[in-house]
């Protein structure tokens, strides 16, 4: 967290409502982003991003870390996990059921293959064409790599957020990144890398 | 060091998570390793790449002010959940005794609810005063499992940070880029 977004939060626990706006301002893109993105348009993205919000100002008085975007990501973290357990969103692939209730499966709740509604949403070529690729991510590949190119979080808070090891956050976007090189490589030479 | 840990720094590296002396040894291994300074290259590229397309939130309306507001309008928690947080963070024997009392009230009160007004059973089902206890302990276990549910919820959110997990061998990478080069 730099020194203006701790000035930002400082004011706004002084009382200053402009000041939340002003955090709400900075942290949207990465944030929305990532909730759009884990979701791939099945909930509506907004209604998490104020959630996420709400609770970050409740919780504010417990807030003394050092990430402040880390602690909103792990926010809406939890969150994606509740909505989509309490609506029961997404079928489990392995039994065709709508899953457990324990905490560790909420990636089989999530959807974990093929372009949802966000991608027939989305743009033009090379942004529906990412869309797709992630949708085809695993969800828990999917959101360290949102993690990494939507937030820059680090890898250990990223590890925090999944409650996993460093190791197997560091493997998930290894996989990630192989596949999404894989998906996105005609794109990925035309924007100037190499292949070889 | 071998490519298995050079993958590993590698992606320590673009987080800024990796330490002068590794990232010495690091740039050691890559200047001689085509198969790692692919890696590097690719990584830097596929996550510029999409970081480049980034959707701008036109979608997003939330303000500060629709935020304020709807915290504002948002009831308090019930005293179901005040009482199960106080409990969980002060389980006091007093707190244990008066819900045990609590619990045996409600539940004395459902049995002779039940008796009042219980119509005679309906041949193999069970009796009124059975159905209504059931539906009493029924909404008691869901207020506590909901409430058990928010308060781990809770206490997810705002847990200290725990020290960092340590180093062990990263046995998930397999050097897929290997077989590719
Ligand atoms: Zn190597």
């Amino acid at each position: 967290m730099d020194a203006q977004e701790r000035a930002w939060l400082d004011e706004y626990r002084r009382g200053d409502r402009e000041a939340l706006g002003k955090l709400v301002e900075h942290y949207r893109r990465p944030l929305y982003s990532f909730i759009l993105k884990m979701t791939e348009g099945r909930v509506d993205a907004d209604e998490i991003f104020q959630e996420v919000w709400i609770r970050a100002i409740r919780k504010l008085d417990a807030f003394r870390e050092e990430n402040f975007l880390g602690w909103l990501f792990r926010i809406a973290h939890n969150l994606i996990i509740d909505v989509a357990r309490r609506r029961k969103l997404f079928v489990d692939p392995e039994t065709g059921t709508h899953g457990s209730q324990s905490r560790s499966s909420w990636v089989h709740r999530l959807p974990a293959s093929g372009p949802g509604p966000a991608t027939h949403a989305a743009g033009h070529d090379l942004g529906r064409k990412i869309q797709e690729a992630l949708a085809r991510l695993p969800p828990e590949q999917r959101e360290v790599f949102l993690l990494r190119t939507e937030g820059e979080v680090p890898f250990k808070e990223i590890a925090k957020i999944q409650g996993v090891t460093l190791n197997t956050a560091l493997a998930r976007m290894h996989y990630a990144v192989l596949k999404m090189r894989e998906a996105l490589r005609d794109e990925y030479r035309a924007f100037g890398g190499r292949s070889t | 060091m071998n490519c298995e840990r050079a993958v590993r720094d590698i992606l320590l590296e673009s987080s800024g998570e990796l330490d002068r002396e590794r990232r010495a040894r690091l740039r050691a291994h890559v200047a001689g390793c085509a198969a790692c300074r692919k890696y590097r290259a690719e990584l830097m590229g596929i996550t510029d790449l999409v970081h480049s397309e980034s959707a701008p939130p036109a979608a997003s309306r939330v303000t500060a002010d629709t935020i304020l507001t709807s915290l504002a309008l948002r009831p308090r928690r019930s005293r179901w959940q005040r009482w199960w947080s106080d409990w969980l963070a002060h389980p006091a024997p007093a707190a244990a005794a008066a819900a045990v009392a609590a619990f045996l009230a409600g539940f004395a009160a459902a049995v002779v609810l039940a008796g009042l007004r219980a119509p005679p059973a309906a041949p193999g089902r069970p009796a009124a005063g059975v159905m209504v206890m059931d539906d009493w302990l029924d909404v008691q276990l869901d207020l506590l499992n909901d409430d058990a549910a928010a308060v781990a919820h809770d206490l997810d959110q705002t847990s200290e940070p725990s020290e960092p997990p340590a180093e062990e061998p990263l046995v998930e990478i397999d050097l897929q880029i290997h077989a590719e080069a």
